[in-house]
């Protein structure tokens, strides 16, 4: 018995474990044979991505939605192309754009498929020129500033895409603009100013979708119309400064407001416009080994809203959603990161929007808390994110995951869930448009 | 035996290539000389190394799962080392979807000083400043770690000579064990231990076999391609496999297609600017 356990250890033990051992050293075959190409002086890249979207819950009554059941509430085609390239060493160009191509609509509680509505987004078309130290991008392109993810603060230029709050993608959130921004490094920071024109507003959601944030009020033949700004142009400047583990942005702008505010009514509906904002901020980010501390603020006052007098033949509404002259508004936020656990990134944001209105001040808190966990060395991604948004009482949680089957191809899978606080106008009307997105998703 | 550089997630990566870079670059030891270290000694010397004041490379990282499917990542760094820092850029050149992604670092030779490190994530648009991670998560979902990248500090380990002479590819090598000076040390890295095959004649780190403490692994680092480029020994393919109760679980194969030391690069290449505008 002894011999035989004598044995079996020498067998196993020795050389069985001395080639194991040497096996794990062995070369790893891989395919090199689809890496990346030296791609010169032009280059692409793109996706194409098909949503299929859920919905939950039948909508209320009162909501005013097409859709009067649980079930398929959209497909959409997406794809995305970008080219880029270099017409000489200094000078860089980028074109990139965004087609939707919508497959189910609902009309009055009939769903209805085929192409129902397509869409064309030009995002970057811009030119890039750099000397030295400074760096000239003329064109069409998005601008993004701000320590927030939660609360557009200092990020005062490029308008969002909100036509359905907390379902949009990372890279669809903010939308190109016709823009001319310059930046010079200089031994005391970096200085930024741009200058963009027609810059236009915030994405809402249109009549008939979901998220029309006028559907209480504006029912069909009534139709709102936006007022062009008075003046199109914008300007805004920012000094950024980095020391000792820390980030410092001060900025000044002068902008058109991207949340447009009631300006009155005519005889189709009411009128939105653009305020004028002049704006004041700033941001600061500090690690402090796994945390990262982040805050930022910024104070706006924006010229009074001309109220149009025009009679209307139905009776506005008693109390709408925007019709106030916003005069002096400050928000703020403080932010903290925290990536001490393994793959795991923790964050959390407190907000706040105090404004003066009509001589009363009314404060405004918001909460952003996001997780985010890898798994699978990255294949697999979950996250998680909740947010609370006081000055339209809406709490939002989105749960996303995300698969890479390949470096191509990824699935992904997300619910957002909407509540609104108890006799909100967002609770009534917008409380049931929870859903779920599955996507499929191939890239090249 | 490497930098110390702290990171989190999806970015470190950036500086795997960068420091796995500098662990090979050593001043060559006669044979006399090294027959007189001790463990210690061979590890400092390990540490010890010049790797150019400046570097530049393209390289190519490949993920292997247990079924064999790839996924690869392309990527350009650069470096620049001074007195007072260390600066190294990684742009991510594909896939698709991290294709423009950015990581810059500046590490600081004043220990007072805390280390940056910054992200550029094309779809954000936009630079921002990120904190450490757990040093015994995985970099960039590779079987390097952070522990890895980042490097272990030269006093957090106690070393032992297990080995005076054993061939590697022909090449005579010392075999050195590592082992923690306390608990913090194993909480911090995730590695209860590791044994390193160091070649005698350039102080370069050939094999190692880690043991970790999360899921009971054991991860196999292999470095092979060596050679001299512009003066600085390189190895230009470097390997960690994961197993776990004899078993493969994924592999990580870094390789570098071109590499050139000592180049001048433009200052402006180290700024948060350069990130957004694309290199």
């Amino acid at each position: 018995m002894k011999a035989i356990l004598v044995f079996a250890s020498v067998v196993l033990f020795s050389p069985v474990s001395a080639l194991a051992e040497e096996d794990f050293f062995a070369s790893v075959e891989v395919d090199l044979d689809n890496t990346a190409e030296d791609s010169g002086s032009f280059s692409y890249r793109g996706y194409v991505r098909q949503n299929l979207k859920l919905g939950i819950e039948s909508p209320r009554e009162q909501s005013n939605v097409q859709r009067y059941e649980a079930g398929v509430n959209g497909l959409r085609s997406e794809g995305f192309l970008e080219f880029s390239g270099k017409l000489a060493p200094d000078i860089r160009w980028q074109l990139s754009t965004k087609t939707e191509l919508d497959w189910v609509q609902w009309q009055l509680g009939e769903q209805q498929w085929g192409l129902t509505d397509s869409r064309l987004f030009l995002r970057d078309a811009y030119v890039d020129f750099s000397y030295g130290n400074n760096w000239l991008r003329v064109g069409h392109q998005v601008l993004a500033w701000g320590e927030s993810e939660s609360l557009a603060i200092t990020d005062v230029l490029s308008p969002k895409d909100l036509r359905e709050p907390g379902q949009a993608e990372l890279e669809d959130i903010r939308e190109a603009l016709p823009a001319i921004s310059m930046s010079t490094i200089t031994p005391f920071g970096s200085l930024t100013s741009v200058v963009t024109f027609a810059a236009n507003a915030n994405r809402n959601a249109e009549q008939g979708e979901e998220f029309y944030l006028l559907s209480p009020w504006c029912l069909p033949p009534c139709l709102e119309s936006y007022k062009k700004p008075d003046k199109e142009w914008e300007v805004a400047a920012k000094w950024a400064y980095s020391i000792a583990g820390s980030d410092l942005m001060l900025m000044a702008a002068e902008v058109n407001d991207n949340e447009q505010q009631l300006a009155g009514y005519d005889e189709r509906g009411p009128i939105f416009y653009q305020p004028r904002s002049r704006v004041i901020g700033g941001s600061f980010a500090k690690v402090l080994d796994q945390w990262l501390l982040r805050s930022e603020f910024a104070n706006s006052w924006s010229d009074r809203l001309p109220v149009v007098t025009i009679p209307v033949q139905d009776p506005a509404p008693s109390d709408p959603i925007a019709g106030f002259d916003k005069v002096r508004e400050l928000r703020a936020m403080l932010g903290l990161d925290y990536g001490g656990f393994e793959n795991l990134q923790l964050a959390y944001e407190f907000s706040l929007v105090k404004f003066h209105r009509d001589g009363q001040v009314e404060t405004n808190y918001g909460h952003f808390l996001s997780a985010r966990h890898s798994a699978m060395n990255d294949r697999l991604s979950n996250q998680l994110r909740l947010i609370y948004m006081g000055t339209v009482e809406m709490k939002v949680l989105r749960w996303s995951l995300e698969y890479q089957m390949s470096d191509n191809l990824h699935l992904g899978a997300s619910v957002a869930l909407y509540e609104g606080d108890e006799g909100s106008y967002f609770d009534d009307y917008f409380a049931t448009n929870d859903v779920a997105n599955l996507s499929i998703k191939y890239s090249f | 035996m490497l930098k110390r550089y702290k990171f989190c997630s999806l970015e470190r990566l950036a500086t795997l290539c960068v420091i796995l870079v500098n662990i090979l670059c050593l001043p060559t030891l006669s044979a006399d000389e090294g027959q007189t270290l001790n463990a210690a000694d061979i590890m400092l010397k390990v540490d010890q190394r010049y790797s150019g004041d400046t570097s530049q490379a393209t390289s190519v990282l490949v993920l292997v799962d247990k079924r064999q499917r790839q996924r690869v990542r392309d990527l350009e760094m650069y470096r620049v080392e001074t007195k007072e820092v260390e600066k190294a850029l990684i742009v991510f050149r594909s896939p698709a979807d991290v294709e423009g992604t950015s990581y810059l670092s500046y590490e600081w030779s004043d220990p007072a000083i805390a280390d940056d490190s910054w992200l550029y994530l094309p779809a954000l648009q936009k630079v921002k400043r990120v904190a450490s991670s757990e040093e015994s998560g995985a970099f960039m979902g590779s079987d390097f770690s952070y522990a890895d990248i980042n490097g272990t500090d030269y006093e957090d380990y106690r070393y032992k000579i297990e080995a005076v002479s054993e061939l590697v590819d022909g090449v005579d090598c010392w075999v050195i064990s590592s082992i923690p000076v306390s608990e913090d040390v194993i909480d911090k890295t995730g590695y209860i231990s590791s044994k390193s095959w160091v070649r005698k004649d350039n102080f370069v780190v050939v094999k190692a076999i880690i043991d970790v403490k999360k899921g009971k692994q054991t991860k196999y680092f292999s470095a092979t391609d060596i050679e001299k480029i512009d003066g600085v020994w390189t190895a230009k393919t470097l390997q960690m496999v994961t197993v776990r109760r004899g078993e493969k679980q994924h592999s990580s194969v870094f390789k570098i297609n071109e590499i050139v030391y000592n180049k001048p690069l433009p200052a402006n290449f180290f700024d948060a600017q350069a990130m957004q505008r694309g290199l």
